[in-house]
């Protein structure tokens, strides 16, 4: 498998705190389906930031399609373009004052004219079946519908890696059905998704590959049919 | 930087009282002793005092970094002078479209400003760096402010973090959608991160309200205002006072 996004010996702290990630590599195989897995504090968002390009680690190599990233302003700037971030929380990611500007923001911070920016955002709305919603302010909008709208305003700038910080928190079981069979329909177009989740059962049906976090360290990562996770999940408890 | 830390209790062990009188006996001579050689001598013994109170220097420019940049803007336009006749030019900067020169008079004015604005800036920063939350609820009521403006105060308090928080974590989310890769977009990510906290600002108080309905509230907030680390020494207030008042009474005796 070849990899898109590669960590090598990644270190990083927070201010104050023993949190972070240490010594950390990790492999994001291309094309793929990713569970990053582990309990609260393990280090999922910590991993995820760095793999955006907002935390810059202390030490360690990160590498995207081969290529290694320096942590540059320019670079992370535009970074963007090709990593997706989905916030746990679709609170702080929607500021727009309608959905559809909330959804349009990326793309027309890429330079995309204005009729494709139109095209795009029905396109994503239809798909993850939110067309209703365009005229809305984000904050009138019910907990799942604001995740969606999150999600959306991320797939349709069409990054190579979509990566998903818990997308089941707090959901109900309607909207828990329907998180999941947008995700099964994300994943023929192509994108890498990157997902973490408490929701064992689901990950090991979903995901081709698994990362295991335990306090800021990988401790085991491959093909998800061959990992044991509650095992390794329990003993590093 | 966590504002809600106790952190800024102050090291020189004076109570809110006596630093809120020193502060204000500090303010008032900096806005009425300009000329030098005082302002220069206050500015040092304010950061003496700021250093006692074990304050960092990379923390003092940053507080007084922003303020100072207006400063600098305003002071153009205090040391530039329309017009190239006056007696006392010192320097004329353009003659034919728009005459503009600098003269002894504008130069002193701006320089009475710059040390008026520094030392005012400093002796508040004084009391900001060293006043807890707690402390500063405490002074209120003992300043006895209606009970309104306390609560006010208490709220506005929180909602600076809040609001703080929920600024940076937008412009994350706005940062990782490519808002801030030239100026233009950063002008207009900028401007919609406003209106948003603005928005939010609204909307954070309805939830507030009812989380407060739903706790009982009866129109007043309850606090623990008990201060057991220090107590006022009225003598030391009385001194200030007094020496502050003596100061400025006599400046003009002896400048």
């Amino acid at each position: 498998m070849e990899s898109i996004l590669e960590l090598k010996n990644v270190c990083f702290t927070y201010p104050r705190s023993s949190k972070g990630l240490y010594n950390v590599s990790v492999c994001i195989p291309e094309k793929q389906r990713i569970a990053v897995l582990g309990l609260n504090g393990a280090g999922k968002s910590t991993l995820f930031l760095t793999l955006c390009g907002v935390l810059k680690p202390k030490s360690g190599e990160y590498y995207i399609d081969g290529k290694q990233f320096k942590f540059t302003k320019k670079e992370r700037l535009l970074l963007g373009k090709q990593i997706g971030y989905v916030f746990q929380d679709p609170e702080v990611q929607l500021f727009a004052v309608t959905v559809y500007d909330d959804i349009a923001f990326g793309l027309q911070n890429m330079g995309v004219t204005e009729s494709e920016v139109k095209q795009r955002v029905e396109k994503y709305m239809q798909f993850l079946n939110i067309t209703h919603l365009k005229d809305n302010a984000p904050h009138e909008l019910s907990y799942g519908q604001k995740k969606l709208v999150a999600i959306a305003g991320v797939l349709v700038m069409e990054p190579k890696v979509v990566i998903l910080d818990e997308p089941f928190a707090w959901l109900d079981v309607v909207q828990e059905e329907n998180m999941k069979s947008m995700l099964e329909k994300l994943s023929p177009q192509g994108m890498t998704i990157v997902m973490s989740t408490h929701n064992l059962d689901f990950a090991k049906e979903w995901a081709d590959y698994g990362i295991v976090l335990n306090e800021g360290e990988c401790v085991e990562e491959g093909e998800m049919k061959q990992l044991n996770i509650e095992e390794l999940i329990h003993a590093n408890h | 930087m966590n504002v809600e830390s106790d952190n800024r209790k102050s090291s020189l062990k004076l109570s809110i009282v006596e630093r809120f009188t020193f502060t204000v006996g500090l303010l008032t001579m900096s806005l009425v002793m300009t000329e030098t050689p005082i302002a220069p001598i206050l500015s040092i013994v304010l950061i003496l005092f700021l250093k006692a109170e074990r304050i960092g220097w990379l923390q003092i420019l940053r507080f007084l970094l922003i303020p100072l940049v207006f400063i600098a803007v305003g002071l153009i336009s205090i040391v530039l002078v329309l017009g190239v006749d006056e007696p006392d030019t010192v320097f004329v900067i353009s003659k034919k479209y728009i005459p503009l020169s600098i003269t002894l008079e504008s130069l002193r004015m701006g320089e009475v400003v710059l040390w008026r604005s520094f030392n005012a800036l400093l002796s508040l920063y004084f009391l900001i760096a060293t006043t807890t939350p707690k402390e500063k609820n405490l002074l209120a009521i003992k300043l006895h402010l209606p009970q309104e403006m306390v609560e006010l105060g208490i709220l506005s308090y929180r909602y600076i973090q809040v609001l703080q928080k929920k600024k940076e974590e937008i412009r994350l989310a706005q940062q990782l959608r490519l808002g801030y890769t030239s100026y233009r977009k950063s002008f207009r990510s900028t401007a919609l991160l406003l209106s948003t906290v603005f928005i939010y600002s609204a909307y954070a108080f309805r939830l507030n309200h009812q989380a407060l309905l739903t706790r009982g509230y009866n129109g007043q907030l309850y606090f623990n205002s008990e201060n057991n680390a220090t107590v006022e020494r009225w003598w030391l207030i009385v001194l200030f006072i007094l020496l502050g008042a003596t100061l400025i009474l006599t400046y003009n005796y002896y400048f």
